[in-house]
């Protein structure tokens, strides 16, 4: 044999190709920031100056950080939606402690590193070692962190010593280089050095493709484990640099990175469930962010629009880094061209008038009667995952019992329950219907924000326009619904991506109408059906109770049901078991954004008007319960009368939590670690 | 040959996945430097023995030996150190890495600094490559854009590159044709001169008898025999193999010039975008139409497109002899259209794991059973309770979840979901992949009682002799085309064997 490898041709080999296809994400990004860089210079008079140039490289230095350690995660195929609430954390721990001395700022940077790292490693526990669902577990983690940083600091105060900003965001070379240029090139180099390592490869082995990577002998958990843990050091240091740009301490600060930074790391050109991407593009693709919305001042547009154009640009770039003939989008369309074809020449199966032709296969008849188990032996499976949060509620009765001496006596304890309950009821059958699919909806919180205010701006106190308002407000949050399932079903954008661009979007809106301070009041009539105690029970009771019976019949008893768990097996198998998986999915957002306007409504009643934000805290908790109730997490299993199980056990706890002392802070630490629990106790047994 | 030393001893080995016993009590011994085939249908363990081997898996009970010591194979990285290196056959090269980081992967050369040191390893793997005849791979290409065949050469390369002293080859010969089976025999006849011990899985007895010595037959994950391969006749080997005689195993068939019904399904120059091109095939009622091909030729796309699972480049379908475009699989179930697929993969095409055996099979159809907008869980109940009863499911399957079932009856569940449509055309992809003996041929005389109620049927098989036995017809494909139709008189495992690999008298009679 080696005789023949002496005359193959080797000069074939030797021949190196740039692998453009690798590389063709950053390439775009690089062209766009470029041609962003040029407007940006045409439209400042007399070209950018320095000041300008330290200015943008400060404004985009935390975001290309933070993105880094996303791309991280990204290129494993992990997902962190932490990354926001890390940098507050840290933030607010470097504003409250950090001494006014050069190793105190050290020190506290370092600690505020080993902070994020800590995180990290948290996520990447559940992650890596008990294979959790990145998603739910780094969404209770980001609640859990944003509960620590309000214990911290429940308002924007404390301050910053300038020793770190003169170290991190000064000059490096005065007039010539600013600091935070120094600090990416610092990161980049740090990042060509991870990647030309074993880990580097494995990095990329398990994004591409798990079962191989595992199969050539990587640790799949450990490197899963160290990238979270290096992420949660990114977000760490992102938390101080800002903590060193701003000076000051905010416990909301990080809030808003979150879609930014998995638009940075989009339009950079990495893909979402790993494998291709590098933490270059991110930082390209987070000054592209920065130099985006810095337009928009340039042009003088309202500020209010900033969250819309980064909504937008995610969509886009997700768009255009799936553009191929492949893409779903180019795949669906040629499907509609092939229907519309075949409907004008008169292909379609419906138009050939054929007869139903079945065929029954003969022979061995039965009887046709249910075979003899008990109903606990049919109903196990569903009953080992339902009970325990009824069983939980009970217990939580039990101890609101125990420590206030009325509750299990009391009509009105009941009656509050329920009332508490009617808004995470209806949520639930939204929410809970799209977690059923495999997806998850993060616009729920502007969706009912967005409602909200648009109900109280405009009947503004009368009960007369509600009668076409309600309708109104419903079919918005329809609508949103329905573009949500058409970027996901249609366009093959993945739900976390669409539905968080989306929020984004809409909190964009809602600030747009309300220039910023929602006006208005609720009608009465509202009012009352909300708190009205006269009557035997308030009146949203009966209504609730009404909407669980239907959202029961909805999931056992219809076709639409069967097929919401159908989708949530496998989009694959329902669709080859001749299920029309696009409309369904498109379907099930519409009703979680019917579900989100309604609680909308519904909590405009109840406080009497409509505020930013209102919606904010009803996320964690729309999937909390769905989760406590036994549903998994990534679709395919669950019931909604276990979603209402759970619901009643938060909101009970709830009640339970706000009878004591407690601060708000401390409840969304408890609801974290009860999403967290809930996860682990009902997680799929592997065989 | 006595004389050799033993290089891979199995004691009693048991593996179980959930409620499928994959290997039964397996034992086996592989005289060290010899070439050893281990035979068997699909689903009779051959492929859970090397995923315990390579450390992938670990058994549930049994312990293994590697010349004469006793080892604990726990990770692939454990199989390594002991000299076990493997080519599987659903191949474990990570797509959107290079060809050497694949290669090199996870024992890249480092630095001090952790750096691989690229250079010098590309020189080592470019002369490994070269030394095999494999240079005109370009080593910085990403795998993704690489055909199956040069994948398949790339695993067995990379295994090579690791010098191993056991060497498993999971069924090379599945993706590999004409040429490249020689080269692969060349490899073998090299490494057994170095004394490695060769593991060669395989369904076809004609490489077998080419390249091993001695073989292993397994069935339903039990030992059955083992021997030297020159002692044992082909008649022999196949009935250790099904476990039964031919004629006891396969249902009659109809002669061959019986009368079969009227076309209900045909397609005309059918192509799409993937593999296939300008197929054109007729289905009747009441008969059985096997379909045969080495693996990507383009079957999978066939019976895609059938089903309106794939779009189709150019061709028509017609159905009862009109034309009609299937655009989705809710086209295809419709009951005045009536064509059904039983896909490949159980678990992530046919079943709904986390349902019911009873959601399973009334899904496509459900809408049969509503009434009002409401589902009739009464008339739904007795209708699957039939369906389970007529191909013996147990009762049990109405209100447990697929996964607890074993391999054979969540196959039986896929079907009975097809049955339960009471489809005309019945398109099975594989169907006797991965389940018991017992289960198969329970599925031969189902598909022919189908035929003969007036169902047509498309069925496509890795087992040649399935095909053979029970199809009253054979279309043979050849990178995408159709290239050959053997009638039920002239059909030989020899006559499909030389289609499939292209051969050039296949070539000239395309129907």
């Amino acid at each position: 044999m080696t005789d023949i490898a002496k005359d193959s041709p080797q000069i074939m080999s030797r021949g190196f190709r740039f692998p453009w296809a690798r590389h063709q994400g950053v390439m775009v990004a690089v062209v766009v920031l470029i041609g962003l860089l040029a407007i940006n210079n045409l439209m400042s008079r007399g070209g950018m100056s320095y000041f300008e140039f330290s200015f943008l490289s400060l404004g985009g230095a935390t975001l290309a950080i933070a993105a880094a350690g996303q791309t991280l995660v990204i290129l494993t195929g992990g997902f962190d939606l932490s990354v926001g609430a890390v940098i507050s954390l840290v933030n607010v721990l470097l504003a409250t402690n950090m001494p006014d001395s050069g190793q105190g700022a050290l020190l506290w940077a370092l600690i505020g590193i080993g902070v994020g790292m800590t995180t990290g490693a948290f996520n990447g526990f559940f992650i890596a070692f008990l294979r959790l669902q990145p998603i739910v577990v780094t969404l209770a983690t980001m609640f859990i962190v944003q509960g620590l940083t309000l214990l911290v600091l429940d308002k924007p105060g404390g301050a910053v010593s300038s020793r770190l900003s003169e170290v991190l965001v000064n000059d490096a070379i005065p007039g010539m280089l600013p600091m935070p240029i120094v600090v990416l090139g610092i990161v980049i180099v740090l990042w060509l050095w991870l990647k030309n390592t074993r880990f580097g490869t494995a990095i990329y082995a398990i994004g591409s493709d798990m079962d191989a990577a595992r199969a050539q002998g990587i640790s799949v958990a450990w490197t899963q484990f160290l990238v979270y843990v290096l992420a949660g050091g990114c977000y760490g240091f992102a938390g101080v640099f800002i903590s060193a740009q701003t000076g000051a301490g905010d416990p909301l600060i990080g809030n808003a990175m979150l879609l930014q930074v998995f638009g940075a790391v989009v339009v950079g050109g990495t893909r979402l469930g790993g494998g291709r991407g590098s933490v270059i593009g991110s930082i390209i693709g987070a000054y592209i962010l920065v130099i985006v919305v810095n337009l928009l001042l340039v042009f003088n547009i309202s500020a209010y629009y900033s969250t819309i154009v980064e909504g937008c640009i995610l969509i886009l770039a997700v768009l255009v880094g799936a553009l191929s003939r492949s893409s779903r989008a180019s795949e669906r369309s040629r499907l509609l061209l092939r229907r519309l074809g075949a409907w004008y020449r008169g292909l379609l199966p419906r138009q050939g008038h054929r007869l139903p032709q079945l065929l029954p296969l003969p022979g061995k008849e039965s009887t046709g009667d249910e075979a003899g188990a008990s109903f606990l032996e049919r109903h196990r499976e569903q009953l080992r995952y339902v009970l325990p949060a009824y069983v939980c509620f009970v217990l939580v009765l039990l101890l609101t019992q125990l420590m206030t001496g009325r509750a299990l006596t009391n009509g009105s304890y009941y009656s509050s329950l329920l009332v508490l309950s009617s808004f995470l009821l209806i949520l639930a059958l939204g929410q809970g219907s799209v977690i059923l699919t495999g997806g998850l909806d993060l616009s729920v919180p502007w969706t009912i924000a967005l409602c909200g205010i648009l109900l109280a701006g405009i009947v503004n106190g009368q009960n007369g326009p509600l009668i076409w308002v309600l309708p109104m407000v419903l079919a918005v949050g329809t609508l949103v619904g329905l573009v949500n399932g058409v970027g996901i079903a249609v366009l093959g954008i993945s739900p976390i991506v669409m539905t968080l661009a989306m929020n984004g979007i809409l909190q964009g809106l809602a600030l747009l109408y309300s220039q910023g301070t929602p006006a208005g009041f609720s009608a009465p009539l509202m009012r009352w059906f909300m708190t009205d105690k006269s009557g035997l029970v308030t009146p949203v009771v009966v209504f609730v109770v009404i909407f669980v019976a239907i959202a029961m019949i909805l999931h056992t008893r219809t076709a639409f049901g069967r097929r919401l768990y159908a989708i949530g097996n496998g989009e694959r198998v329902a669709a080859l078991s001749g299920i029309a998986v696009d409309r369904m999915v498109i379907l099930v957002y519409m009703l979680s954004g019917f579900c989100s306007a309604l609680v909308g409504i519904m909590l405009t009643g109840f406080s009497g008007q409509a505020s930013l934000g209102m919606g904010d805290e009803y996320l964690l908790p729309s999937i909390a319960v769905v989760v406590v109730g036994g549903t998994l997490i990534t679709g395919g299993r669950g019931s909604y009368l276990g979603m209402v199980g759970g619901v009643l056990l938060l909101t009970a706890l709830q009640i339970l939590l706000a009878g004591t002392t407690l601060p708000y802070a401390t409840r969304v630490i408890i609801y974290g670690l009860v999403v967290l629990a809930a996860v682990v106790a009902l997680r799929e047994r592997s065989n | 040959m006595p004389s050799l030393p033993v290089a891979i001893e199995a004691h009693d080995i048991r593996k179980a996945f959930g409620a499928t016993v994959a290997v039964d009590g397996a034992s086996l011994a592989i005289a060290s430097g010899s070439v050893h085939a281990l035979l068997g249908e699909n689903g009779a363990g051959k492929s859970t023995v090397v995923k315990l081997l390579s450390g992938l898996l670990t058994p549930d009970s049994g312990s293994f030996r590697l010349f004469g010591e006793p080892v604990h194979l726990a990770t692939p990285r454990a199989a390594h150190k002991c000299g076990i290196q493997t080519a599987f056959q659903e191949m474990t090269l990570v797509r959107d890495l290079t060809v050497l980081e694949n290669v090199l992967m996870p024992y890249a050369p480092a630095n001090p600094l952790g750096l691989i040191r690229r250079r010098a390893a590309e020189a080592k793997v470019r002369e490994h490559f070269a030394s095999l005849r494999m240079a005109d791979i370009r080593l910085s290409d990403e795998v993704r854009t690489l055909d199956l065949a040069i994948k398949q050469k790339i695993e067995i390369a990379r295994a090579l590159f690791r010098k191993p002293r056991i060497l498993l080859l999971d069924e090379p010969t599945s993706t590999l044709s004409g040429r490249d089976v020689d080269w692969l025999g060349e490899i073998i006849e090299a490494e057994k001169a170095k004394g490695v011990t060769i593991v060669f899985i395989s369904h076809r007895m004609r490489e077998v008898r080419r390249f091993c010595d001695t073989l292993t037959i397994l069935r339903n994950g039990r030992h059955i025999a083992s021997g030297r391969v020159a002692d044992l006749s082909e008649t022999e080997v196949v009935r250790m193999i099904i476990g039964r005689s031919i004629g006891q195993t396969f249902p009659p068939r109809p002669p061959a010039n019986a009368h079969h019904g009227r076309e209900v399904l045909r397609v005309e120059g059918l192509s799409t975008a993937g593999k296939l091109r300008e197929a054109t095939l007729s289905l009747r009622a009441g008969e059985i139409t096997g379909v045969a091909g080495l693996q990507g030729m383009g079957q999978l796309e066939l019976f895609l497109a059938c089903f309106g699972m794939m779009a189709p480049t150019t061709g028509t379908v017609y159905v009862d002899e009109k034309p009609v475009v299937i655009a989705s699989p809710v086209d295809a179930v419709r009951a005045d259209i009536g064509i059904s697929l039983v896909p490949e993969d159980r678990k992530t095409e046919a079943l709904f794991l986390k349902l019911s055996g009873k959601v399973n099979a009334s899904m496509p159809v459900i809408d049969r059973f509503c009434r009002f907008g409401f589902i009739d869980r009464n008339r739904e109940n007795a209708a699957v309770a039939s369906v389970f009863r007529r191909i013996d499911v147990a009762d049990r399957a109405l209100w447990t979840r697929a996964a607890a079932f074993s391999g054979g009856n969540q196959q039986k569940i896929a079907i009975a979901k097809w049955l339960l449509a009471e489809s005309r055309v019945l398109l099975l992809y594989d169907p006797t992949r991965g389940i018991d003996v017992g289960t198969k041929h329970e599925l031969y005389l189902l598909m022919r009682a189908y035929a003969e109620a007036g169902g047509a049927v498309l069925f496509y098989s890795t087992e040649i002799p399935e095909l053979v036995h029970l199809a009253d017809r054979v279309v043979v494909m050849y990178q995408g085309r159709i290239v050959k139709e053997i009638n039920s008189d002239a059909l030989t495992e020899d006559a499909i064997v030389r289609a499939a690999l292209g051969g050039a008298e296949g070539l000239g009679a395309a129907a």
